[in-house]
């Protein structure tokens, strides 16, 4: 992730709060890791484990399934 | 059949993905919303800080998720420049690594430019220069990208190979042109045996090899200012660089690519960013971190001179003073005066040229959100026509504060006293009981399992719906347009009857505000208190000297009434208030969100909304239900308060006629009640009937001929929007 201190938005609640404001928890990430430790495909174990757990709003699943698919191989 | 992939459709979805990669907010706007010069040719994607210019439509592929998919591409290239610190580059510190270019005394061409600009001129062709090294950027950032983020690789490599044939035709590599077009072909994936097998020139095996330092997974933008003038150096060895003699040798030939005498065929998914002018920005924190720590030395030059005079008081001699290294001399420090202010005023030259030539506006401080604009003359959607910018209203000054206070304070108990009558409205169903509309059957079976067991059952079977607790979330959107500035005029009848009957009393009846009432106790109004306030002056006044009283302070004044008493209902609500210039440019204030508690930092911010500028209601109801969509309430409300009708410099084809504007606001409050959102607007315009009937239903408005009546209208609306 960049680090873009000089961004005022960053700081920005405004900013924070349109977007993924929820963020992923750790709690998420432990589960896709076991997920992904017990056998499933890393892409699949996201898919199930964060995107849809981390919003409601399909807009918000969509982004973090597109972060997803460009970070992992 | 292609399906093309639309920006504003993609809008928001780009946002968060270029929030979550970048870690900060990005705009996500069309490439023509470019209004910068910087060189920049229309039609490539670019980035300035904190926006993406991205292509309005891509229809590259026949599927969309693959035209999608590009989007994400170019998006992610983009950032990836910030990211892999494509302009964190010095010229002083690339000239210390590479000694070809120290061995070349540095370049002055006498003019304000960037460290990337001072490089090129190093080389007596400074716009091939600027072709390598742009070229070998974004080739370094593609690697880099891969390298970071291999999810993308499938779209790159689909993309590129798309591209490579849509390129212009590369037979035999004979001159300087070929071998660009070649070495930018190896760059996006093309075989290196191929390109050299075409190569007539003997130099393309030799520059691949240099140019395969920047795809090493560490290289940064020093890696290609020193591979740039390693390949020039193979150029100019081969006798293919051209002379100092030659065309666009010029300084106009590092700033325009047309005095150039060929043009490298971009490579579309890397855009054209401003590279020039971003280093100069970029240098510009080096410059202000240099004025922090003059501003130090100046203040230790300050303390200096304090212990001086105190050395002075205790009899010491100057002398020994100036030995104990304390008193600054009067000529150091007018010297560090004159170099703090030298250095100010060209930092503030500098952040102006880069404004300009990267088209910047106003600074917006939040995220923006594309929305569109129903089209009544058309009968058509005008798609992600409006820009609003969501901001968070400042706080205010103590006095304006407590000046707001005082005035609202004798009103509070009264319509705190009407909301706590109004009834309890969400359902909550009530298990374990005696009798009711439904039986628990859970409780049934457990009943019925212990009577078989021969032990006396519980027999609270039943269960039924009461009416527990309010499930309601309101949004206030209040119009900041400049007739808000307008001083109150009060009705004309009853400022006669004012007259006539000058008993306080019957004032107080008219006027929620008039500080004529006896306050409760514990709520003396502090009149000079008042007086500091300059919207605040009594417009039913005692003080005639006070300014008169306007619309934006009886519409801030009611809110925080209604805001004080919603917190005794514990009922979510949001203030939010909207003003703007433009389609591209609606500004949203969030004075209050749902999730913010009520504090003094709310009053701050209420007590700061102020008169701007113009009215567009459409895309500020949209941005309001966006928000309240996320309320998780039964019941969501939203009440518009304006004075006046919907009006912008751009909203519809005549800006004399207004009906274009009526027409889009009453399509949003359509939209609004479709999305499960109560709508009702309330208006201090006398007039409002004209169009508030075009714009919604008799029942879901209210025309308030006394603005002063505002308070208590809000308090009916509320009561009947969520009393039942």
């Amino acid at each position: 992730m960049v680090n873009c201190p000089s961004y005022p938005e960053a700081e920005n609640p405004g900013a924070r709060a349109a977007a993924l404001e929820e963020g992923v928890s750790t709690r998420l990430l432990i589960y896709t890791g076991q997920l992904i430790a017990g056998g499933i495909a890393p892409r699949r174990a996201c898919e199930i484990a964060l995107v849809h757990a981390v919003s409601d709003d399909v807009t918000a699943q969509q982004a973090v399934a597109d972060i997803v698919d460009v970070i992992l191989p | 059949m292609t399906e093309a992939a639309h920006l504003h459709d993609n809008e928001r979805a780009l946002a968060l993905f270029a929030q979550g990669i970048g870690g900060a907010f990005f705009h996500i706007k069309s490439e023509g919303e470019f209004t910068g010069g910087a060189g920049h040719r229309a039609g490539r994607p670019l980035h300035d800080r904190g926006v993406l210019y991205l292509p309005e439509r891509i229809e590259r592929f026949s599927e969309v998720a693959h035209n999608r998919a590009l989007y994400r591409l170019i998006a992610l290239h983009q950032i990836c420049h910030l990211e892999f610190g494509a302009y964190h580059f010095d010229i002083a510190e690339a000239r210390s690594r590479c000694a070809p270019l120290a061995a070349q005394p540095l370049p002055e061409s006498g003019l304000p430019e960037s460290d990337f600009d001072t490089l090129y001129r190093h080389f007596p062709a400074p716009w091939l220069a600027r072709h390598l090294f742009r070229l070998l950027e974004g080739t370094r950032i593609d690697a880099r990208m891969l390298h970071c983020y291999p999810g993308i690789r499938r779209h790159y490599e689909r993309i590129a190979q798309l591209e490579r044939p849509e390129r212009r035709p590369l037979a035999v590599v004979t001159d300087l042109p070929a071998l660009t077009e070649a070495l930018l072909r190896w760059s996006l994936g093309e075989a290196a045996d191929t390109l050299v097998a075409q190569d007539a020139t003997g130099a393309l095996a030799p520059l691949i090899a240099q140019a395969e330092m920047v795809r090493a997974p560490t290289a940064e933008v020093k890696t290609s200012a020193e591979t740039l003038a390693r390949c020039y150096a193979v150029l100019d060895s081969l006798g293919l660089a051209p002379s100092a003699a030659g065309p666009g040798t010029g300084i106009e030939a590092v700033d325009e690519d047309t005095t150039a005498p060929f043009d490298v065929e971009p490579v579309s998914f890397r855009g054209d960013p401003p590279a020039e002018w971003l280093q100069r920005e970029e240098r510009l924190g080096d410059w202000r971190e240099q004025q922090a720590d003059m501003e130090e030395g100046q203040m230790a030059d300050l303390a200096g001179a304090a212990a001086a005079d105190s050395a002075d008081a205790q009899q010491l001699s100057d002398e020994e003073a100036d030995a104990a290294g304390t008193r600054p001399s009067a000529a150091d420090v007018r010297k560090h005066q004159t170099e703090r202010d030298t250095l100010a005023r060209r930092i503030s030259i500098e952040e102006s040229r880069i404004a300009q030539a990267l088209g910047r506006g106003e600074a917006h401080r939040g995220p923006s959100f594309l929305y569109d604009e129903w089209d009544s003359t058309r009968g058509t959607y005008l798609r992600g026509w409006c820009r609003v910018y969501e901001e968070r209203a400042l706080d205010s000054a103590d006095d304006q504060i407590q000046a707001m206070l005082n005035r609202v304070a004798p009103h509070q108990a009264g319509v705190r006293r009407r909301f706590e009558q109004l009834k309890p409205f969400a359902y909550q169903r009530i298990h374990r009981i005696i009798d009711g509309e439904d039986l628990d059957f859970d409780q049934l079976v457990d009943y019925q399992t212990e009577r078989k067991r021969g032990e006396c059952p519980d027999d609270r079977v039943y269960t039924r719906r009461d009416r527990l607790h309010r499930d309601v979330a309101t949004a206030f959107l209040v119009d900041l347009s400049a007739s808000t500035d307008d001083p109150i005029e009060p009705p004309e009848a009853e400022a006669a009857s004012a007259d006539l009957a000058p008993d306080p009393r019957s004032l107080n009846l008219r006027d929620p505000f008039d500080d004529t009432a006896p306050a409760p106790a514990g709520h003396a109004v502090a009149k000079d208190a008042v007086a500091a306030d300059p919207g605040s002056g009594a417009a039913t006044g005692s003080d005639e000297d006070a300014p008169p009283r306007r619309v934006i302070d009886v519409q801030r004044e009611s809110l925080v009434l209604m805001a004080q008493a919603l917190e005794t209902l514990h009922d979510p609500y949001a203030i939010y208030g909207f003003s703007g210039y433009g389609r591209d440019n609606v500004e949203f204030y969030v004075a209050k969100d749902f999730r913010d508690p009520f504090s003094y930092r709310t009053l701050g911010a209420l007590a700061a909304m102020k008169p701007r500028r113009s009215t567009r209601m459409g895309p500020a109801i949209r941005h309001s239900i966006r928000r309240l969509k996320h309320a998780a309430s039964a019941l969501k409300v939203m009440i518009v308060i304006s004075d006046g009708f919907p009006q912008d410099c751009d909203y519809g084809p005549d800006r004399s006629d207004h009906g274009y504007g009526v027409e889009d606001t009453a399509k949003a409050l359509v939209e609004a009640q479709d999305a499960g959102i109560g709508t009702f607007c309330v208006t201090v315009d006398r007039s409002g009937h004209d169009y508030l009937k075009r714009m919604c239903p008799d029942a879901r408005y209210m025309v308030i001929e006394d603005i002063e009546a505002l308070p208590d209208a809000l308090s009916k609306v509320y009561e009947r929007l969520t009393g039942r």
